[in-house]
């Protein structure tokens, strides 16, 4: 089949969707298909989103050139907008949430793209039940495998920390400096280059230079090391159901990782592998302490969260799109 | 700066003008900008399909608070508004324009696809004037933008290769080279039937990816029914490390597109190998540099012509390697090089 998979960026600040194409679209031609990739701009900021999604209406991806188009795959609800026959849509973070729960009609654009869809998988259970408050019950969880599974291998544990919190989360790093301070680990907080600077100020506020530092999320190959060096990931992001390959990779490198309760990824993770963490530092301090003290749960957990991240794979994602 | 690379493509299809993309984003970056490719999906089979991506180019929006510059190439990609936008202008929808009344035309002469053609030219006239300078890839470009759109260009870019030391003189092997995206417009049909009429030895190697299956398999059919499969072959998709060795290795180069803008990628790679490229009298641009019995042959567009143009190459090897000679040097005299593109599509 000729397969194109869809999704957005916008130019010279990020993609909607980092990562997630390129090994759907590597599986999918190792399984014979040919396919295309199409980026297109959009800026999910901007006032003028309903005219960029007219836009998106209006391109033709059913044929090209002599050529039929046979499947149209688009991850997030704006390039879900594109209209094909045969299309699948995967939605997989806050933004596309969102789209689904703005109060008004302010939904519709987005809503009448994944109507038409023959396939509608989510990241989380947020997302779906947005998707079914509006009648779509075919929606099934899919949750995106590793992008780059080498980057993390089972290290023996270091004394750090690796961290993701919600972009400009004050609250949230004034707890995790909290905790840094009670339990005198090292912390590396994974940031996207523009928030760099502003944490590099917090921390050096705090005066906490010594015990914690910015890990940008572009360097995969820096943050796939320091995972899989880890003492343990702590996953503070309740804002967006996929943020990226830091849990999973959490996971496949065996270390503990612990959710604070209001992230979107404990319906997605199962329960033997994760440690869900109330929102307050003496609880993530008492928590990391006891892991300290408790080898052997160390253990239990990464094997339980390795037998999960092993079943997630790039051929399950390619065979529930196409099914 | 942070520049946009703004283009359209057909999905699955790649030609010259993602390759000129390609280059044109590595040399940018090697100054020290920033860049990204914006590739927005062009499908021109209706009218209508004409008009909803011209619609969709004009209601796209791109942020100035993070792009400094956009830099378009093709229709519809150069209707995206942009308030710095300059043009390196390699296609408008020549369809509407001179190939109206060909067997190229796309719209039919009816009163929806006459009424399509009319807004396309009336959409170019009013949309191309946005931009802050443009350039075009070839003489015949501006030429056509005057001629159509009473638009004068601010210069010719002629595009160079983004690598040409890939290229270099090999032997003078016992083929003649064609590579080129495998497309109707191309003519590679008519390569094949002028080696119906070649009675010399002599080969021809076709190369490239076909647009879609059925016409790779016309052109296979084609070579198996004249009984050619000994004397041509059709590669399909190379390497650009392949394309150079058969290059270098080539008796001489084919390039007979029907009625293109520009002299070609191909008439680039040719030069730099030092071999000499046989066109043809309505290839389009290809004249703007090779230039008859120099550098190579212009020749009548038929199969006879063709094959009696090869016939004659291929019988005088010493004047062949003379033009190969006079090929090489054309690309110095033409001041095809990355800088001059480079110091007027970026102002600096």
């Amino acid at each position: 089949m000729k397969i194109i998979i869809a999704t957005t960026f916008m130019p010279f600040r990020h993609e909607a969707h980092p990562g997630l194409a390129e090994p759907l679209a590597d599986v999918l031609r190792e399984q014979g298909h040919e396919v295309d990739i199409v980026r297109l701009p959009f800026d999910a900021d901007s006032e003028s989103q309903l005219e960029q999604i007219f836009a998106f209406r209006c391109f033709d991806l059913t044929t090209g050139s002599g050529n039929i188009f046979d499947r149209l795959i688009a991850i997030g609800w704006a390039a879900g907008a594109l209209r094909h026959p045969a299309k699948s849509i995967w939605l997989t973070t806050s933004s596309d949430q969102a789209a689904f729960t703005m109060s008004g009609e302010s939904h519709r654009p987005a809503e009448r793209g994944v109507r038409e869809a023959k396939r509608l998988a989510a990241a989380s259970d947020g997302i779906a039940s947005a998707l079914r408050t509006l009648g779509m019950d075919e929606v099934s969880l899919l949750y995106p495998p590793l992008t780059d599974a080498a980057a993390f291998v089972p290290k023996p544990a270091q004394d750090h920390l690796v961290i993701k919190l919600p972009q400009d989360s004050p609250d949230r790093t004034a707890l995790i400096l909290e905790t840094l301070q009670e339990t005198r680990m090292r912390g590396m907080f994974v940031v996207r280059p523009e928030e760099r600077a502003s944490l590099c100020d917090t921390i050096q506020a705090a005066g906490m230079t010594d015990l914690a530092q910015p890990l940008n999320v572009t360097d995969r190959a820096a943050v796939g090391e320091a995972v899989s060096t880890a003492f343990a990931v702590l996953h503070l992001d309740s804002s967006t159901p996929y943020s990226g390959d830091v849990p999973l990779g959490a996971l496949r490198a065996r270390k503990p990782l612990l959710l604070a309760e209001d992230t979107l990824l404990r319906s997605v993770f199962p329960a033997s592998a994760i440690l869900t963490v109330k929102l307050a530092s003496h609880a993530f301090t008492e928590t990391l302490k006891g892991l300290r003290d408790d080898r052997q749960r160390c253990e239990q957990l990464g094997a339980a969260g390795a037998r999960f991240e092993k079943n997630m794979t790039w051929e399950q994602v390619a065979k529930r799109l196409l099914a | 700066m942070n520049i946009a690379l703004v283009n359209v493509k057909a999905p699955f299809v790649r030609g010259g003008a993602e390759y000129l993309i390609d280059s044109l984003a590595a040399k940018i970056v090697e100054r020290g900008h920033r860049i990204v490719k914006i590739e927005l999906p062009f499908n021109w089979n209706t009218p209508q399909n004409v008009l909803s991506h011209m619609l969709a180019c004009r209601l796209i929006r791109l942020d100035p608070e993070t792009i400094d510059l956009v830099i378009a190439i093709k229709f519809p990609a150069y209707y995206v508004p942009f308030a710095n936008k300059k043009l390196w202008l390699v296609h408008q929808l020549r369809q509407v324009y001179e190939l109206w009344g060909t067997n190229y035309q796309i719209f039919p002469s009816t009163p929806e696809g006459e009424g399509a053609r009319a807004m396309v030219i009336a959409a170019d006239n009013l949309y191309l004037r946005e931009a802050k300078a443009i350039y075009t890839n070839s003489r015949i470009v501006a030429g056509r933008l005057k001629r159509f759109n009473d638009i004068d260009a601010d210069g010719v870019l002629y595009p160079p290769l983004l690598n040409p030391e890939l290229f270099g003189p090999g032997e003078f092997g016992d083929y003649f080279f064609y590579p080129s995206r495998m497309t109707t417009i191309k003519r590679q049909e008519l390569a094949i039937e002028a080696m119906r009429h070649v009675r010399s030895n002599f080969k021809l190697v076709l190369a490239g990816k076909a647009d879609h299956d059925a016409y790779d398999k016309h052109l296979r059919y084609k070579i198996a029914h004249y009984g050619l499969e000994d004397r041509v072959k059709l590669l399909g998709f190379i390497s650009d490390e392949e394309k150079a060795r058969l290059m270098s290795n080539a008796y001489a180069a084919l390039y007979i597109p029907f009625d293109e803008d520009s002299y070609g990628y191909v008439t680039l790679e040719a030069f730099h190998s030092h071999k000499p490229v046989i066109t043809l009298i309505d290839s389009g641009g290809t004249d703007e540099v090779i230039e008859d019995g120099l550098n190579g042959l212009i020749l009548q567009p038929s199969a006879e012509a063709l094959a009696e143009g090869m016939e004659r190459l291929w019988a005088d090897r010493a004047a062949t390697r003379a033009m190969g000679e006079a090929a090489f040097e054309t690309l110095d005299r033409h001041g095809i090089r990355w800088e001059h593109v480079l110091e007027n599509l970026l102002g600096e």
